[in-house]
């Protein structure tokens, strides 16, 4: 390959023969761009009639007293003073939810590269383990397991009975205020198979000389574990906490069906999304729950911004660009 | 080792977006309308038709469709229907998104709402217009929205307290007499609680429920609402209510606020059904599910009482409204007025939703009732006589009030307010509800 090929980062182009140079291989270019936003086309519908129409629309909502049935007063930003001045649920909600990132998030990345590094070895039956854990992420999010999980925590559910026949009290968690926000982060916990996945996918990609030079230096397990593998796996490590601190700020479904939608009891489950929620269905005001939305993607917006900003200190590229 | 870095480094823009895209999806807060009903080339009709109730009010509910469908053989009738918090969300989505069905069933709570936003038809004269003559004219009144009739009621409930008298043979405490008054229930609670050894509660606790301090205000001489719409009570009132709950709670007679909580999960799921508590408030047109959901025998009680008043009164226990952009109006208008009059669809329909509307069919179906019916039917004969006046239809924004006060109740249940902090909150945040 020539010098020039090596500061390439794009992919090699296939060879093409015959190619004409100069004006001929621009237009033949932009017709092969052409062609691709023709392709594209039904997805920028899409995106236009389906996310971007609806966003803006939502944006122009949050600053109108809209009630779902009646038209839409524009009321400035009445909703947002509202919110941080005279809403003490919002505050609670706000909470709740940053509980529920705060513990979930480590604990089940925590789990999720644990038993990546089980999994990351040459066995008989590997794919089956592999299989078998990550099931419950493709179950997690649905309905049906949170109403499972909803009769296996309940009084007379099968924890609360296994519990008691090794003598501990019997509790009905879905219905304490003390564990009913704990049996949902369990079952955020549960479901660790994504980010197990790319975490195997990562482990897979640090070469094996680098464990073989350590090897000779005399490192144990946990010297190959923090030398080797936590740097370099630094990026995916950052890229799974990431997404998943961002999708558990958006978690709803689990707290709405084990709460039956009240974030009960006592609003100990109100996970944001699902106050969110009432504002607009239960209470009929869209305005207001427009602006709750808006404010949550500001805060994971600045989030994620901190996020990349504080990446830089610990997350290893190894390209030699890395601050 | 360049390959891992190239191939993280290659991932991040379409990570960045991915990112971008979790978080937009979140915001997508669209209405989504469900579809219209179509019609066949044959001329058959296709009317929607929902409403809200359990497995047992479903039966009979179908039951009573199908004979219609037998008598109008040009008509099809397609149901759905889900639990009340879940219904009203979901009907609220369709009536702003324009896809309502076409006959749906309301909450009195919600009238005022749907009255004032012209998503309901007249059904006193123009297309949908309904013949009510056999129903009391007074309590068809209940479905009046200025001079328009914009619901006819399904059903006439009255406040209740629903006892499991197998229960009480066994554990030796004889059943409340009518007349009875809340020290009464004090009492009764404790004694079940004693003799339970602290398992059983004598009542589900009273203090969630926002019907049951209705009548308690009414027995005091005040109401919920006043004419204008307006709190028709004092932060003083409520507390006197709460404190008594509190009390009642705390001596054991009253449910624990871990279950009083499943109250709202309906009969199927609630703390007479899982024989926590041997007494509960409820509609009597809920007596059916209780029934189904009970392998003991049920009666049911009139409220407690002050100086012999009780505050029940003849509640529509739900109404049933033609939707304005209905396709067909006279024909869910026809389907209405079956419901309401026709003495084979009182018979189908039996007491899932309280006495049946029709007075003539009422009587019929009194007549020669059975079972859970009969103990219906006969409550609401006894307990005629004493009945408060039904108040006028409730403002936009009671059905908020509902949740609310389940949930301050439950924060001074679960000890973590006092009754008046819980009471102050619920003041400030009912005026709030009642002003939007």
């Amino acid at each position: 390959m020539s010098s020039t090929a090596k500061l390439d980062v794009r992919p090699p182009r296939p060879p093409t023969a015959g190619r004409a140079p100069g004006r001929a291989k621009n237009s033949r270019g932009f017709a092969d761009r052409t062609a691709g936003y023709v392709f594209l086309l039904p997805w920028f519908a899409g995106l236009a009639v389906f996310t971007v129409g609806p966003l803006l629309y939502s944006l122009y909502l949050s600053f109108t007293d809209y009630s779902l049935l009646q038209s839409p007063h524009w009321v400035g930003l009445a909703n947002f003073r509202e919110m941080f001045t005279s809403d003490p649920r919002f505050f609670h909600a706000a909470r709740v939810t940053l509980v529920y990132v705060v513990v979930s998030v480590p604990v089940k990345l925590a789990l999720a590269l644990g038993v990546a590094l089980l999994l990351n070895r040459r066995r008989r039956g590997i794919g089956v383990y592999r299989s078998l854990f990550y099931l419950p992420s493709l179950l997690g999010t649905s309905v049906a397991v949170a109403l499972v999980w909803r009769s296996l925590f309940a009084q007379g559910g099968a924890v609360s009975d296994g519990l008691s026949s090794i003598g501990l009290p019997k509790t009905d968690f879905i219905n304490s205020t003390t564990w009913a926000l704990p049996a949902i982060i369990l079952l955020a916990c549960w479901q660790f198979g994504a980010p197990m996945v790319i975490f195997l996918a990562g482990l897979k990609q640090i070469p094996s000389e680098l464990y073989d030079a350590v090897d000779v230096d005399g490192a144990g397990k946990w010297g190959r574990f923090r030398h080797i593998t936590l740097p370099l796996l630094s990026p995916v490590i950052f890229f799974n906490v990431l997404l998943e601190t961002i999708n558990s700020f958006q978690a709803f479904t689990p707290s709405f069906i084990i709460s039956n939608g009240t974030g009960g009891p006592a609003d100990s489950t109100l996970f944001y999304t699902l106050y969110l929620y009432q504002r607009g269905f239960t209470d009929f005001r869209f305005g207001y729950a427009s602006a709750m939305a808006w404010v949550l993607l500001a805060a994971v917006a600045i989030l994620t911004a901190l996020m990349f900003r504080v990446s830089r200190v610990w997350v290893f590229y190894g390209d030699g660009d890395n601050r | 080792m360049k390959t891992t870095v190239a191939t993280v480094r290659r991932t991040r823009p379409l990570h960045a977006a991915a990112v971008a895209t979790a978080v937009l999806a979140s915001l997508g807060l669209s209405a989504c309308s469900g579809g219209g009903s179509g019609d066949s080339a044959d001329g058959t009709v296709h009317l929607s038709f929902s409403w809200w109730g359990d497995a047992t009010r479903a039966k009979s509910t179908e039951a009573a469709i199908k004979v219609f469908e037998k008598a109008h053989p040009k008509i099809k009738v397609s149901t759905t229907y889900a639990q009340f918090g879940p219904y009203n969300q979901k009907l609220a989505t369709q009536m702003a998104g324009g896809g309502a069905p076409d006959l749906i069933q309301i909450d009195w709570g919600n009238q005022s709402q749907y009255a004032q936003s012209n998503t309901l038809m007249d059904l006193s004269s123009g297309p949908a217009k309904v013949d009510f003559s056999g129903l009391d004219p007074k309590f068809a009144g209940s479905g009046k929205s200025g001079d328009k009739q914009v619901a006819l009621p399904f059903g006439q409930a009255t406040q209740s307290v629903v006892v499991d008298v197998t229960k009480l043979k066994s554990l030796g405490v004889p059943v409340p007499k009518p007349g009875w008054t809340w020290n009464d229930v004090a009492s009764f609670g404790k004694a079940v609680h004693d003799k339970s050894h602290g398992k059983v509660s004598g009542i589900t606790d009273p203090g969630i429920t926002w019907a049951a301090f209705q009548s308690w205000l009414d027995q005091r001489g005040t109401s919920l609402y006043t004419k204008d719409g307006e709190l028709g009570f004092t932060q003083a009132d409520l507390e006197g209510f709460w404190n008594f709950c509190d009390a009642l709670r705390k001596s054991g007679a009253a449910t624990p606020a871990n279950q009083t909580t499943t109250f709202s999960n309906g009969p199927a799921e609630d703390p007479l059904a899982k024989g926590t508590t041997v007494a509960e408030w409820d509609y009597d047109s809920i007596y059916a599910s209780h029934a189904a959901a009970n392998k003991d025998q049920l009666a049911l009680l009139p409220l407690p009482s002050v100086n012999g008043k009780t505050g029940m009164y003849a509640k529509p226990s739900m109404l049933l409204s033609v939707y304005a952009g209905s396709k067909h109006p006279k024909e869910a208008a026809e389907l209405l007025g079956f419901l309401i009059n026709d003495p084979k669809a009182a018979k189908a329909l039996g007491t899932s939703r309280g006495m049946f509307p029709n007075l003539k069919a009422r009587a019929s179906q009194a007549a020669d009732a059975t079972g859970g019916d009969k103990v219906v039917s006969d409550f609401e004969k006894a307990n005629q006589a004493g009945l408060s006046p039904t108040p006028t239809a409730p403002p936009k924004g009671d059905g908020q009030l509902i949740t609310l006060m389940q949930r301050e109740y439950g924060s001074i249940s679960f000890g973590q307010e006092s009754v008046k902090a819980g009471a102050k909150d619920f003041m400030t945040q009912a005026k709030q509800a009642l002003a939007k």
